[in-house]
């Protein structure tokens, strides 16, 4: 097979210039943490060079980096790292335009990580239930499920129709 | 809050998060020091000039078109997907599938549960059931109390974890439901601050299953339906929740009919043959009498999926093709 680049680091850079404002908001939902956040990005696309898998396409590359960090996400607060990080109140401030800003990622961020994972890639990346499902590499029905659950923990109506 | 309300909140509130110029000079360090370790040295210098000119936008405009046309060389083919779902259902030599016992994993192998809602009764995993309940309705169905549960249980729990009444919905109260048997359906239910707050749990694995009526015969479908309803894929999607009526009585009790003789087949093989890349589907929801709504998953190729159960039913053809082409918008 042939690797993808004989100057590790350069397509990973311009990878950067796309995508790291997109993971680094993943991780910080995640992990709650502006330092942990970054570290997470950064090991995400030394992953990149690591693995260096081949893409299809942009979208195939994006949804690779988005499931790395989501699981890299899951493994550091699985194994207890940073646990203090958990306790939001304790968290170092997180640099938002306003209180009303805050308080609705406190929210999200309070969330069990399975339902924030999919709310956020639904509300805020816009992928259908079919995209996420291929993304993480669960079930379609999964990823219903846990947008359905997630919507109850934050109390959300669904415009003109029963919310169950 | 509306949903349209908290999507544009929200997407407002993580627009403003954004990370520091120094994640990308501490990255290029890291790369740095990655490459340091790896090659030789003179090298090193070499590649690493490159990177760090390359990502503090020092480099060349022809270095740039070098770099760039060399990174689009590399990005075709191969990927490299996490380990696939496990799914060790199974056809046997009648036919029938069997469908294994769902069990927490042994964690010093390093697996890590796939999460979905679950809670452990009469050492058996029921997940979150397709069937769903309106919390007004929950009431009138409970029946006697199973239990307690304990919480306990997340993503990295292991077989340890794996007591009577563990789950991961926190505690919560568990009953049987009114005619349905609880080796198949229990519910959570508790109140708060006046507000009902309930699920149904299934247990549909540790079964072998020989037609639609070892699932479907649980639910008791036949003669019980009210009222049906039916959603594009592209509706079930995006979450739009957009259902229709159906009005064709008769095309639906052929259709549940045809259900509970259909034959079960492995989802293992069609989901990596792509079953699930296909957008020729249909959702169905079926309203009981006891007000319990059952969701359906119709695949163009004339099968059904339900729920977790890892197992697709193949119906009758004719029975099948009424309903789906009764499913108009």
């Amino acid at each position: 097979m042939q690797r993808s680049m004989t100057r590790p680091g350069n397509h990973v850079i311009k990878s950067y210039e796309i995508y790291a404002d997109m993971l680094f908001r993943i991780a910080l939902v995640h992990l709650g943490s502006r330092q942990d956040a970054e570290e997470a990005t950064q090991d995400t696309f030394i992953k990149l060079i690591e693995k260096a898998p081949k893409f299809i396409d942009a979208e195939h590359q994006k949804a690779w980096l988005i499931r790395v960090i989501t699981n890299h996400c899951k493994t550091l607060l699985g194994r207890g790292w940073r646990k203090r990080e958990v306790k939001l109140e304790n968290a170092e401030p997180i640099a938002v335009d306003t209180p009303e800003d805050l308080a609705l990622l406190q929210l999200v961020m309070a969330m069990p990580m399975k339902y924030k994972t999919v709310i956020h890639l639904y509300y805020y990346e816009d992928y259908p239930i079919q995209e996420i499902s291929k993304i993480l590499q669960i079930s379609q029905s999964a990823v219903k499920m846990r947008l359905q659950r997630g919507r109850q923990l934050l109390k959300l109506e669904l415009e003109g129709v029963e919310s169950q | 809050m509306k949903e349209d309300q908290f999507r544009t909140l929200y997407k407002k509130a993580v627009d403003s998060m954004k990370p520091g110029e120094e994640m990308k000079k501490e990255l290029i360090d890291k790369l740095e020091q990655q490459q340091e370790r790896k090659r030789p040295r003179k090298t090193v210098y070499i590649a690493a000039s490159i990177v760090l000119a390359a990502g503090i936008g020092l480099a060349a405009p022809n270095i740039w078109q070098q770099l760039n046309g060399q990174s689009t060389q590399g990005q075709i083919a191969q990927v490299t997907p996490g380990p696939s779902q496990p799914d060790n259902s199974g056809t046997n030599a009648s036919g029938s599938i069997v469908i294994p016992k769902l069990e927490l994993p042994d964690t010093k192998s390093g697996v890590m549960a796939d999460m979905i809602a679950l809670v452990v009764y009469k050492d058996n995993i029921y997940t979150q059931s397709a069937t769903r309940i309106n919390a007004a309705d929950a009431a009138a169905l409970r029946g006697d109390k199973l239990g307690r549960t304990t919480g306990g249980i997340d993503e990295w729990s292991g077989k340890d974890k794996y007591i009577e009444l563990a789950s991961n919905i926190g505690e919560t109260d568990i009953y049987s439901i009114k005619g349905y048997d609880s080796n198949f359906l229990i519910m959570s239910y508790s109140e708060i601050n006046g507000e009902v707050f309930a699920e149904l749990y299934e247990h549909t694995n540790g079964i072998t299953v020989n037609s639609g009526d070892d699932l479907f015969g649980k639910l008791n479908l036949e003669g019980r339906i009210t009222s049906a309803q039916w959603e594009s894929f592209d509706s079930w999607n995006n979450g739009q929740q957009q259902y229709t009526p159906l009005a064709d009585d008769e095309a639906l009790n052929g259709f549940v009919k045809a259900l509970q003789t259909a034959k079960p087949l492995a989802a293992e093989s069609l989901t990596a043959q792509g079953i699930y890349d296909s957008e020729d589907r249909k959702v169905l929801y079926l309203q009981l009498e006891d007000n319990a709504r059952v969701e359906l998953t119709l695949f163009g190729e004339g099968l059904v999926h339900y729920g977790q159960a890892p197992v697709f039913f193949e119906v009758e053809s004719g029975a099948f093709q009424q309903l789906w082409d009764s499913m108009k918008p």
